[in-house]
């Protein structure tokens, strides 16, 4: 009976040790006050910062509010309604956390597979004796998600961005401006990578044999280690004690340079030689026993490895395309004009984004200059947007109207398609879109020669 | 999908513009009238 409440206390505590170390959500509370605090990661782990953003120095406010009447003496003595006030007081600690930063790390790099097996086994005589084993087991497979530059260039970006506003380094202004910045960056980014083929390594893939270990036998594991590493300490010395003998037989007769004695050698010098062809054959005997006696003790230490920390893993390591597509010579013009077109096109409105930050931080907005040049930076896009908007406008008497007035309400399409037929005929795209641009002469000279198309064709 | 507003559509031509986004494959989404009497349509059409 005590050998299984042993047996099942080890084995609640191994079990809850492997939901420790094989977890990937560890839920650690963000400690209430002023404190920032992290919760930290491996590579497979990825990190939320949080830190409590302080509010200014505030005073202690009063209100007073009149919310409705009841009865009573006015201040002239009368009686009758009067108004009923309620004084609330508003309190603001100084230093006080209002709320909170965070900033969270994007998906990670790496996964993992991990496969677990338990074996138990008992005995028993019925009697006085009683055996238990139990067996764990446990392998982990890792790899790499393979992320094209351009993806890695921006998750880096967005989260190096959102350190600097945690840490004060830039401020809400300038933050939004950065948004901004990496949207642009984004268009870039994708457009030339699928002209120019994405640089994607293949993943890199880590696995290693499972570890296990065996409570039960733990003894006898240890017992062989102790056996293969005496051998291997006896089969050293022999070994040292040979190559001893076999140096003194050298120095007698050297049957590493000769293989059969001199000529002339006399009965001695033939026994020396004798004697250390024999201190040869000993050396190698025991040199071959050493490495055997090594090499299974290696292997005892690694059955006998409880933790898995010897565990050998193999590594393929990834091999990097280089990219650049399928470009052939006769494109790559066009090509770097594309890329060169990208790179150079209108970046965005760095003061539009300014002010909108600016402004939308309500303390920084003040009846200043930089305020006054913001207003007017808002005006001018709202006024650009508005004269955008208008391009498209019903004209009477225009050549777009007298195209609009050929297609009739009953059966548009046939009129429809030889609008489409003269765009098509004049270089343009015949899209919906365009048919509608040429009924409202946003481009007078093209809805002039629609018309004129149209009516010479099909008068 | 293309979206586009028109500017001072006279009440005439207003079921024109109408038909034509539905021969075009799309549709009048919005019509808003003009403090002089005519419309702000907003006609949604396929791009191709």
């Amino acid at each position: 009976m005590r050998f299984a409440t042993i047996g099942a206390v080890s084995l609640g505590m191994i079990v809850s040790g492997c939901a420790e170390k094989d977890s990937i959500f560890h839920d650690r509370a963000v400690k209430p006050g002023t404190e920032p605090h992290v919760i930290t990661v491996d590579a497979k782990q990825r990190s939320v910062l949080f830190v409590p953003v302080k509010s200014p120095e505030s005073e202690t406010s009063s209100q007073v509010t009149t919310n409705n009447f009841v009865e009573g003496t006015s201040s002239d003595g009368q009686k009758g309604p009067v108004p009923r006030q309620t004084v609330t007081a508003s309190r603001t600690k100084v230093g006080e956390a209002l709320n909170w930063r965070l900033c969270a790390e994007a998906a990670p790099d790496v996964f993992s597979a991990l496969a677990t097996s338990a074996s138990g086994e008992a005995s028993t005589d019925g009697k006085t004796s009683f055996g238990a084993k139990f067996g764990l087991s446990s392998a982990e497979t890792a790899a790499t998600i393979g992320r094209t530059q351009a993806i890695n260039m921006l998750r880096e970006s967005m989260y190096r961005t959102c350190e600097r506003y945690l840490s004060g380094a830039i401020s809400k202004t300038i933050f939004v401006t950065q948004a901004a910045r990496d949207q642009r960056s984004m268009i870039a980014f994708l457009a030339i990578e699928q002209l120019t083929g994405a640089v994607k390594p293949p993943a890199t893939i880590i696995s290693g044999p499972a570890t296990s270990s065996a409570l039960g036998a733990g003894a006898e594991a240890v017992k062989l280690v102790a056996d293969f590493r005496k051998s291997a300490i006896d089969a050293a010395t022999a070994q040292s004690k040979a190559q001893t003998d076999y140096d003194a037989a050298l120095k007698k007769a050297d049957c590493e340079k000769n293989d059969k004695p001199a000529e002339d050698a006399d009965d001695q010098a033939i026994a020396d030689f004798k004697a250390c062809l024999d201190a040869k054959s000993t050396l190698a005997d025991k040199k071959s026993a050493n490495e055997k006696a090594q090499t299974q003790l290696d292997q005892a230490l690694k059955m006998g490895a409880a933790t898995g920390t010897l565990a050998e893993a193999a590594t393929q390591a990834g091999q990097t395309n280089p990219g650049g597509g399928a470009a052939a010579s006769a494109v790559s013009e066009h090509l770097a004009q594309a890329v060169t077109s990208i790179v150079t096109a209108s970046n965005i409105n760095e003061a539009l984004m300014f002010c909108i930050g600016y402004f939308s931080d309500t303390a920084s907005a003040r009846n200043d200059a930089l305020s006054d040049g913001c207003r007017q930076v808002l005006v001018n896009s709202a006024s650009a947007d508005a004269e955008a908007t208008k391009k498209l406008s019903f004209l009477p008497d225009s050549a777009g109207s007298k195209i609009l007035d050929k297609i009739p309400l009953d059966n548009p399409q046939p009129s429809i398609a030889r609008v489409k037929e003269a765009l098509k005929a004049l270089g343009q795209k015949p899209s919906p879109a365009n048919v509608i641009r040429v009924t409202t002469n946003q481009d007078p000279a093209l809805s002039a020669a629609v018309l004129a198309y149209i009516n010479a064709k099909y008068p | 999908m293309e979206t586009m507003v028109i500017h001072n559509v006279t009440k005439e031509a207003l079921p024109k513009y109408r038909e034509l986004a539905k021969a075009l494959g799309g549709q009048m989404t919005s019509i808003a009238p003009e403090p002089d009497g005519e419309f702000t349509v907003v006609i949604i059409v396929p791009s191709e």
